[in-house]
């Protein structure tokens, strides 16, 4: 293995020896296990990869995994559990805004990375910020109402 | 098969240095939204792949001796963030366009001139801007024209060893405006079938100085010296009228499929981007 890298995953330190080409949503998935960020399209298009670097929403399929050594790292695993789900999560129950789930998780950062940024957006705001995340199940009406509804209770 | 080593160089020395060294078995990494696709899959299978997004002295965006200067790890998301960046509508008008905010927090101006697609929207608008690209390498610098700059479809002049520092975008006075436009299949997130953008001087509703830039209508981004000479002295309108069916001969089109389609457009688009740059203008300028 090339790299040597160090970086904070869900407030936890890994440390990792990964090859040069290596990229994020694969060691994530592959080597890691957290097989909550999806695997797609895989060229950057979709959304369903999204992980936050950084309190940022970035696309971990052309993420080189070397890149993020000393850096911060949140997938959907470090946001909550089936038993103690993150606000934005219950709002996405609550609204229905899952219909097959796999865009699930990259919305939901998505909408976390916004409601970090901007504690109350407009209509306008979100689907800005949701138009890299692709629906195919096309529910986008309810995922738009859940992240008001989230940004609601915080 | 040999491991493909990586770099992360945090000075831009110690990038040049490295560069230096592997010369063309190094593949830069910036943004990265085009290239790493291509490493995973190994389509691209370099020696060495050096990472520059980690060099601070290349992330700032700057005015200085009448040029607003883009370093060239500052991302899309810097370019829209930045009041320097603010006074090229046409800049600001084509960056917004490209991928969607996760892919302007990473993709660069400097990466995309790197990968020289001929669609690459804000490729275009710096050409009509007369940019001017600042590249690096141990031990000197050049200075290239945007319009000078690709050479052939997805290739530029930068030599093996040489590195995209900054952009620099001619500040322009208050007679002067820009502006881009594209037609492409979907509203948002689509590459574009033809785009243009215009750099626009014009004074009691004549043009007095005009360049026009063009993307996806042949292997590289062009300007198009005929349609600027054509216009310059004529009254707006005038040039409204006789870009609209121009069909301007830098078009290098090859594709039958789409050639006619794009043949009928790039003229309306011209006149799109012509009249936007002179409403900026009447409304007060940029």
């Amino acid at each position: 293995m090339a790299v040597d890298i160090k970086f904070i995953l869900n407030d936890k330190p890994v440390e990792l020896q990964v090859e040069a080409q290596e990229i994020l949503v694969d060691t994530l998935r592959e080597r890691l296990g957290l097989t909550g960020t999806k695997k797609a399209c895989g060229t950057g298009d979709c959304g369903a990869c999204t992980v936050l670097v950084d309190g940022e929403a970035v696309r971990s399929c052309i993420l080189l995994t070397a890149s993020v050594d000393g850096k911060k790292v949140l997938t959907i695993e470090g946001l909550g559990t089936v038993e103690n789900p993150h606000p934005i999560q219950q709002a996405f129950v609550d609204a229905g805004a899952v219909q097959c789930g796999y865009c699930t998780p990259g919305m939901v950062l998505t909408a976390k990375a916004l409601l970090d940024k901007c504690p109350n957006p407009t209509t306008e705001q979100i689907k800005e910020a949701l138009a890299g995340n692709l629906c195919r199940c096309t529910g986008y009406t309810k995922i738009i109402k859940a992240v008001k509804a989230a940004a609601k209770k915080n | 098969m040999k491991e493909t080593l990586y770099f992360g160089p945090k000075t831009l020395a110690e990038a040049l240095a490295l560069l230096d060294k592997y010369r063309d078995k190094a593949v830069i990494v910036n943004g990265g939204t085009d290239i790493v696709e291509k490493l995973a899959h190994r389509a691209v299978d370099p020696e060495a792949i050096v990472y520059i997004q980690g060099i601070p002295e290349l992330k700032t965006i700057k005015e200085e001796a009448g040029f607003v200067s883009i370093g060239g790890t500052a991302t899309y998301k810097d370019v829209l963030a930045s009041p320097l960046c603010g006074k090229f509508a046409g800049l600001i008008q084509s960056v917004r366009e490209i991928g969607s905010a996760p892919i302007r927090v990473v993709g660069t101006p400097a990466g995309n001139i790197g990968t020289a697609v001929p669609a690459a929207d804000c490729n275009v608008a710096l050409m009509a801007l007369g940019a001017r690209i600042v590249l690096a390498k141990l031990g000197g610098e050049r200075v290239v024209e945007t319009k000078d700059m690709f050479v052939a479809y997805c290739k530029t002049q930068l030599e093996p060893g040489e590195l995209i520092k900054e952009i620099r975008i001619p500040v322009t006075d208050a007679g002067t405006a820009s502006a881009f436009a594209k037609l492409a299949k979907r509203k948002a997130q689509d590459i574009a079938q033809v785009s243009a953008s215009v750099r626009l001087t014009a004074e009691g509703g004549v043009c007095k100085d005009i360049a026009i830039a063009l993307g996806a209508v042949g292997p590289t981004a062009v300007r198009v010296p005929s349609l600027e000479k054509a216009l310059v002295g004529k009254s707006i309108d005038a040039c409204l009228a006789e870009v609209k069916k121009a069909v301007p001969p830098e078009l290098r089109l090859r594709n039958p499929r789409n050639k006619q389609y794009k043949e009928a457009v790039v003229g309306v688009l011209i006149g799109r981007v012509l009249k936007a740059a002179y409403e900026e203008l009447a409304g007060g300028g940029k």
